[in-house]
C-alpha cells in the first residue's frame, strides 16, 4: 500500500493513577485509554465516536501530549511523538492543533480575540513581525467567517474591531469560529476536533460544520473528529472508529459502518439515535444499565454485561465473560472486536 | 380533534425580565393547551423562551427580575390588554397565593429539569429528597413514605433501589440521577409533567432508556407531558403535537405529522434542512444564516425576517405576523401564509 499515513497510533494506553491515603500510594488505575490503535491517511477525516466516559477525549489529548500517555506509540509523519524531545515536540505542535468542545471555557476571558489568535504565531512563526501577525489575524478572521456578518462599509476598521473584542462579546457559534481560527493560526496539517459542535444549536451547528468542510479542503487538513453525535460523524468523516470503555470495538469506512454495523454495541448505538422522522424504526435495541467504570472494567469483553447478544446466547455468555474478544477483519476496511462476529465470520468461511 | 377539554390552557403568556440591557421579552404572547395523556413538544433553540415558559407554568420565574404579565399592566408605557392566563383544571394558577400554589406544584403539576446533578440537593440522600415529597403532599409517616419511595424507585427502573435510597446524588450516574428526578416528579402522580430537556445531558443509549421510561409511565398514569427540547429526533419519537418557538413566539404549531411531513414556516423548514442526517454525505449543509436576536432587542416586525431567505421587504419588515390556521390544519405565524389558501 502506498497510502501516506499522517498518523499511526499503535496500542496507545493512558492510565491515570488513583492515589489514596496519607502517603498518596497508587491503589489502582483508571484505564481511560486501553490499547487503542488506528491510522489516519493524510487528508482524511477519522471520526471517533462513543458515549461519555469511553475515553475518546483522552485519546485526542494523548495524541497531542496534552494528557500523559503511559504506553504505546504515536507516529506522526513517522516520528514517535511520545518519545519526542522538547524541540521536536515544539515543532510537532505547530503541525497538530486542537479545537475544544466548549467554546465558553476554552477561550481566556481576559485576552482579546486578536491576541488569542496571534499567541500561537508568536511561538511557532517567529519570522512574522507584529504587523504581519495582525494582518494574518485579519485573514484568519475572514477565513472563519467572523467579519462577513458585519456589513460595515469600512471593513478595515471592522477587522480591528473584532480583533479587539473579548470572548464574552461573542455567541457560542462565533466563539467556536474563534477557536478554529486559533487552531489554524500556526498552519497545522492535523487538527483534533473534540466535539466542536455539541454545545451549539442546530442551525449554528450546520454553519460550523460547513466551515470545517470548507477549511478541510482549502487547507488540506487531516482531522480526528471526536463526537458522540453519529449523524454529524456520518456527514463529515471518511472512516469511523467506535470506542467503548477505553478500546476501539469497531472500525470501518463510514458507508460500511452505517450500512452493516457488526459489533452489538455499534448496532445498539445506531438504533438508539432518535431520528427526525415520524416513520417508526423497527426493533430498536435499548441497552440496559450504564457504561461500567474504567477503574474496574468487566472481565473478558468489556461490553458483555450490557450486550444483548452475549446475554441471550448460552454458548457465548461464558466465552464473552472470560476471554478478551479477538479482532475480526470483516472485510479489508472493516473490523470489530467481538466473539459473536468472530463466530459468524467462521461460519461464513466454512460455508464457502 | 379531541373534544375533551384541555387540562391546562395557556393563553397570551408573557414572561418578561428586567435586565441591565433593558426589558427582555423572553416569552411574548404565546398560547397553547395540554390534554390528558398527550405530549406537546415545545421545540426551539437556546434563548427562544422554552425554559422561561416552563418556569412560568409552575410559577418559578426568578423574582423580582422576572414576572408574568397580567392584563391591565403597563409595560413600557403600553397597556397590556390580553394578559397571561394559566388555567389548570378550571383554576387560574396566576391568582393563587404562594402557599396555595405549593399544593399544586410537585403534586398536580411537576417538572423534570435538564441537568439532574444541579437540580438535586447534593447534601441530602436520594431517599431523603424522595421521601420529602410523600411526607409533604400525601402526609405519609416516615416508614410509609420510605416504602412509597422505594416503590417509586423500582418503577423508574433503578437497580438495587434499597441501597440507592441511602446514597447521595454524586454517587449515581447521569442516567440514574435523571431517573431519580423522574421518580421525584412523578411521586404524586401529577396530571401535568413538564420535562425541560430531560435527556439533553445524557448519552444516546441512556436517552433511549429514559424516553422509553417516560412513555411507559405516561401510559400508566395518563399524565399530560409538556416536553421542552431542541432535538427534532426526540420530538418525532415522543410528541403528539408540536409548537415551534422562535424568539419568544410560537411560529408554528400542529400535530407531529403536520410539522414533520409538511413544515410551513421558513424557520421550521430551515431547522429540518440543517439536520446532517438529511443531506448527502460531505455536502455542505443548508444553514440558517445569522443568529437569534437578543431578547432585549426583538424587532417590531417578523422576528425571523433578518435571517429569513424568503422574507418580503415591505411586508415582513413592517409588522409582526399573527399565528393563523392553515388548510393543512397547522397554525403558522408568517406573512407568506397570511392569506389562508382556499
Amino acid at each position: 500500500m502506498t497510502t501516506d499515513l499522517l498518523l499511526d497510533v499503535k496500542n496507545l494506553q493512558t492510565y491515570f493513577p488513583i492515589r489514596k491515603g496519607l502517603l498518596r500510594q497508587v491503589t489502582g488505575y483508571v484505564k481511560a485509554v486501553d490499547g487503542v490503535s488506528f491510522t489516519i491517511p493524510r487528508g482524511k477525516t477519522l471520526g471517533l465516536v462513543g458515549e461519555s466516559g469511553c475515553g475518546k477525549t483522552t485519546v485526542g489529548k494523548s495524541l497531542l501530549r496534552l494528557a500523559p500517555a503511559t504506553g504505546g506509540e504515536v507516529l506522526f509523519e513517522g516520528k514517535d511523538i511520545l518519545q519526542a524531545t522538547p524541540q521536536a515536540l515544539l515543532q510537532f505542535r505547530s503541525k497538530a492543533q486542537i479545537v475544544f468542545q466548549d467554546p465558553y471555557s476554552s477561550l481566556n476571558p481576559r485576552i482579546n480575540i486578536g491576541d488569542i489568535i496571534a499567541e500561537g504565531m508568536e511561538i511557532h512563526r517567529p519570522e512574522l513581525t507584529k504587523e504581519q501577525r495582525m494582518i494574518e489575524v485579519k485573514n484568519l478572521l475572514d477565513k472563519v467567517g467572523l467579519t462577513a456578518a458585519d456589513n460595515a462599509q469600512n471593513m478595515e476598521a471592522k477587522h480591528v474591531n473584532v480583533a479587539e473584542k473579548y470572548p464574552h462579546e461573542f455567541s457560542g457559534g462565533q466563539r467556536q469560529r474563534i477557536g478554529i481560527a486559533r487552531a489554524l493560526a500556526v498552519k497545522p496539517t492535523f487538527i483534533v476536533c473534540d466535539e466542536p459542535v455539541s454545545a451549539l444549536d442546530l442551525s449554528i451547528q450546520a454553519q460550523i460544520l460547513n466551515l470545517l468542510i470548507d477549511l478541510r479542503e482549502q487547507e488540506a487538513l487531516t482531522l480526528l473528529f471526536i463526537s458522540h453525535d453519529l449523524s454529524v460523524v456520518r456527514h463529515l468523516c471518511d472512516e469511523v472508529a467506535v470506542m467503548y470503555l477505553g478500546r476501539i470495538v469497531e472500525q470501518a469506512t463510514t458507508e460500511e459502518l452505517f450500512r452493516a454495523p457488526q459489533h452489538p454495541y455499534t448496532q445498539a448505538l445506531l438504533s438508539a439515535i432518535p431520528e427526525a422522522t415520524i416513520i417508526r424504526k423497527q426493533g430498536r435495541i435499548v441497552l440496559t444499565g450504564d457504561v461500567p467504570s474504567p477503574i474496574n472494567p468487566p472481565s473478558g469483553c468489556p461490553f458483555h454485561p450490557r450486550c444483548p447478544v452475549a446475554q441471550g446466547d448460552d454458548n457465548l455468555r461464558q466465552l464473552c465473560t472470560e476471554e478478551i474478544p479477538p479482532r475480526v477483519q470483516v472485510d479489508p476496511t472493516h473490523w470489530a472486536t467481538c466473539h459473536h462476529v468472530a463466530a459468524q465470520n467462521l461460519k461464513l468461511t466454512q460455508a464457502i | 380533534m379531541n373534544a375533551e377539554a384541555p387540562l391546562l390552557q395557556v393563553k397570551h403568556l408573557r414572561t418578561y425580565y428586567r435586565t441591565r440591557s433593558g426589558l427582555s421579552r423572553a416569552v411574548d404572547d404565546i398560547s397553547f393547551s395540554l390534554k390528558k395523556g398527550q405530549t406537546l413538544a415545545l421545540l426551539g433553540e437556546s434563548g427562544c423562551g422554552k425554559s422561561a415558559t416552563a418556569l412560568s407554568l409552575i410559577r418559578l420565574v426568578p423574582q423580582p427580575a422576572g414576572w408574568v404579565v397580567r392584563a391591565g399592566e403597563v409595560v413600557e408605557t403600553e397597556t397590556v390588554t390580553a394578559g397571561s392566563e394559566l388555567i389548570f383544571d378550571g383554576t387560574e394558577l396566576l391568582d393563587l397565593s404562594e402557599p396555595q400554589m405549593r399544593r399544586y406544584r410537585g403534586k398536580r403539576i411537576s417538572m423534570i429539569f435538564q441537568e439532574p446533578l444541579t437540580s438535586l440537593n447534593p447534601v441530602y440522600t436520594v431517599g431523603n429528597q424522595l421521601i420529602e415529597v410523600f411526607a409533604l403532599h400525601q402526609n405519609l409517616k416516615k416508614p410509609a413514605a420510605r416504602a412509597a419511595a422505594l416503590e417509586m424507585l423500582k418503577k423508574v427502573g433503578i437497580p438495587e433501589p434499597e441501597a440507592r435510597l441511602d446514597e447521595y446524588p454524586h454517587q449515581l450516574s447521569g442516567g440514574m440521577r435523571q431517573r431519580v428526578m423522574i421518580a421525584i416528579a412523578l411521586a404524586c402522580q401529577p396530571e401535568v409533567l413538564i420535562a425541560d430537556e430531560p435527556t439533553t445531558a445524557l448519552d444516546v443509549t441512556i436517552q433511549a432508556q429514559i424516553l422509553d421510561l417516560l412513555r411507559g409511565l405516561q401510559k400508566e398514569f395518563g399524565m399530560a407531558i409538556l416536553l421542552i427540547t431542541h432535538d427534532l429526533g426526540v420530538v418525532a419519537e415522543m410528541a403528539d403535537e408540536v409548537a415551534v418557538m422562535y424568539a419568544g413566539k410560537i411560529v408554528e404549531r400542529g400535530t407531529v405529522q403536520q410539522i414533520f411531513e409538511n413544515p410551513l414556516h421558513p424557520y421550521t423548514q430551515g431547522l429540518f434542512a440543517s439536520l446532517p442526517s438529511k443531506q448527502v454525505r460531505g455536502q455542505k449543509l443548508a444553514t440558517i444564516e445569522g443568529i437569534v436576536p437578543a431578547s432585549t432587542k426583538f424587532p417590531t416586525y417578523c422576528r425571523f425576517f433578518d435571517r429569513c431567505t424568503c422574507g418580503k421587504p415591505g411586508l415582513c419588515d413592517d409588522k409582526e405576523p399573527l399565528l393563523l390556521r392553515q388548510v393543512s390544519g397547522a397554525d403558522v405565524a408568517c406573512h407568506l401564509y397570511a392569506e389562508p389558501a382556499s
